[in-house]
């Protein structure tokens, strides 16, 4: 197919999706209730699962802000190991299992990230970054180079070695990582590099946030720091502001270390997501790569898409998020 | 500047009348399911509503709209690996009616996210990469990578003068 053949069909293809008259008489109802004054409403989500899977003890867990913020709509109960879930808690810990392809027969399909497989474990897109022009030098040797061929409707026998989502590219070790966690794709192109991380976080059982945040090296490797609000993140307004409260930032590294894990889909079935209350830190180490980590005010911190949150130890949690004011 | 209207929210629904249909077709290439999309639009909306910023010019507010849609559709489907029940929900019927769009539109759905997103500002929209470039905040370089990448899983053959 060549290129204005694509233009021609994907326009005219785009052109016959059309919105329903619902979605603006849903807009105009969602005007109106937020011109209303309202209060917070509270989901009893964590009433209902614990009721569910016959939990009757109190939650392990507090809220720790307070009064909830304007925009909060729910608040989540992390729950103790062992609530279900696709990353499951254990006595051991939190188990991730192994990425999988839905079963075809089901109609289903899963929304696609950029991914390579290797050494049959499926590496995905990383929470952390790197620009490209550091790229070369946290370059290790090279592991081998994909073939492509995966895509929304693959089978889970076309995961073989080195297969991908991302066209054919060289994937390499990164320099001081090990390479069952990190990978990297590079290529030079016309005197231009083009560098991506790829991670291993599925597939593994989760203990602490050691067997996490340990595979990331991050004590004592953070040049700089910064944050950024919520509603500079969501509005794509990249308005970062310096952590510099170097204690708090050490205390809170510290503690990510011995952090309790906690399966994610409880909590973001409990709607965590809802809640506006959050900040976004960038750790900038002294490789040049960039770690992002997203804290959540109930005490919650969350490394990229790893289905699994960290809840860390309260004082060393609030001191940081503390330290995070505009 | 803009944004002087005397009813709160007549500036937004004026921007819906004129972004809307752009906004949700953005989302549904997103998300692949027209009442997830819907809603991504009407949450954008209310985000205009709600953040009321000041935009320069018709292109500062479009850019910004797209933005912020994109965001929160990667905000959505951050949240896990998200299953959807039904593929291409919304899609097929539209373009049903020839084979071929609807294998297009199947090969941008297959891709991952992030080449998704540049290749229909590019292809669908028009927009140069350097303009994908500001709407994005991301490197032109990074356009120019994504947009390789997605030509190389689309398998395109380019043609004529190349707009890198």
């Amino acid at each position: 197919m060549n290129e204005e053949q694509f233009r021609t069909n994907y326009k005219k293809a785009v052109d016959g999706m059309k919105a329903s008259d619902e979605m603006k008489r849903g807009l105009a109802d969602k005007m109106e209730q937020k011109r209303r004054p309202r209060k917070p409403v509270y989901i009893a989500a964590s009433v209902l699962l614990a009721a569910g899977i016959g939990l009757a003890g109190p939650s392990i867990w507090q809220q720790l802000n307070g009064p909830a913020a304007p925009a909060q709509v729910a608040q989540v109960t992390p729950q103790s190991p062992g609530t279900g879930g696709s990353a499951a808690g254990t006595a051991a810990g939190v188990v991730i299992p192994k990425i999988e392809l839905p079963d075809k027969d089901t109609g289903a399909s899963a929304d696609m990230v950029a991914l390579v497989v290797y050494k049959g474990n499926v590496y995905t897109q990383a929470a952390t970054r790197i620009d490209a022009a550091d790229a070369a030098a946290l370059r290790g040797e090279k592991l081998g180079r994909t073939s492509g061929g995966i895509d929304e409707w693959s089978s889970q026998e076309d995961y073989t070695e080195l297969a991908s989502n991302i066209g054919e590219t060289d994937i390499y070790a990164v320099n001081g990582y090990g390479s069952d966690f990190l990978v990297m794709s590079y290529n030079e192109i016309d005197g231009q590099v083009y560098a991506d991380l790829y991670e291993h976080t599925n597939g593994i059982t989760i203990n602490s946030g050691a067997d996490l945040f340990g595979k990331l090296n991050l004590q004592g490797r953070v040049a700089s720091a910064d944050w950024e609000s919520f509603a500079s993140w969501n509005n794509g307004l990249q308005e970062l502001a310096p952590l510099s409260d170097s204690t708090a930032l050490e205390g809170f590294l510290t503690a990510l270390d011995t952090a309790t894990p906690l399966a994610a889909e409880p909590l973001t079935e409990q709607g965590i997501y809802d809640s506006e209350d959050r900040k976004i830190i960038y750790l900038q180490l002294d490789d040049k790569a960039e770690v992002q980590l997203t804290l959540f005010g109930q005490g919650l911190v969350r490394y990229g898409n790893a289905p699994v949150f960290f809840e860390v130890e309260s004082g060393a949690f609030q001191a940081l998020w503390n330290s995070m004011t505009p | 500047m803009q944004r002087s209207m005397t009813r709160p929210g007549q500036h937004v629904m004026k921007s819906y009348e004129q972004y809307a249909e752009m906004l949700f077709r953005i989302a549904l290439v997103h998300l692949g399911s027209r009442e997830d999309a819907e809603e991504a639009t009407q949450d954008t909306f209310i985000k205009l509503m709600e953040k009321a910023p000041a935009f320069q010019d018709e292109e500062h507010q479009k850019a910004w709209l797209i933005r912020v849609i994109t965001n929160h559709c990667k905000n959505l489907l951050g949240r896990g690996w998200r299953k959807r029940e039904v593929k291409l929900e919304g899609m097929e019927p539209a373009a049903a009616g020839n084979p071929e769009e609807l294998a297009v539109l199947q090969l941008v759905m297959a891709m991952p996210v992030k080449y998704r997103t540049v290749i229909h500002l590019y292809y669908y929209e028009d927009y140069p990469i350097q303009k994908i470039s500001e709407i994005l905040r991301i490197s032109e370089s990074a356009v120019k990578m994504r947009l390789r990448r997605g030509r190389q899983l689309l398998k395109l053959e380019l043609e004529g003068a190349e707009s890198e």
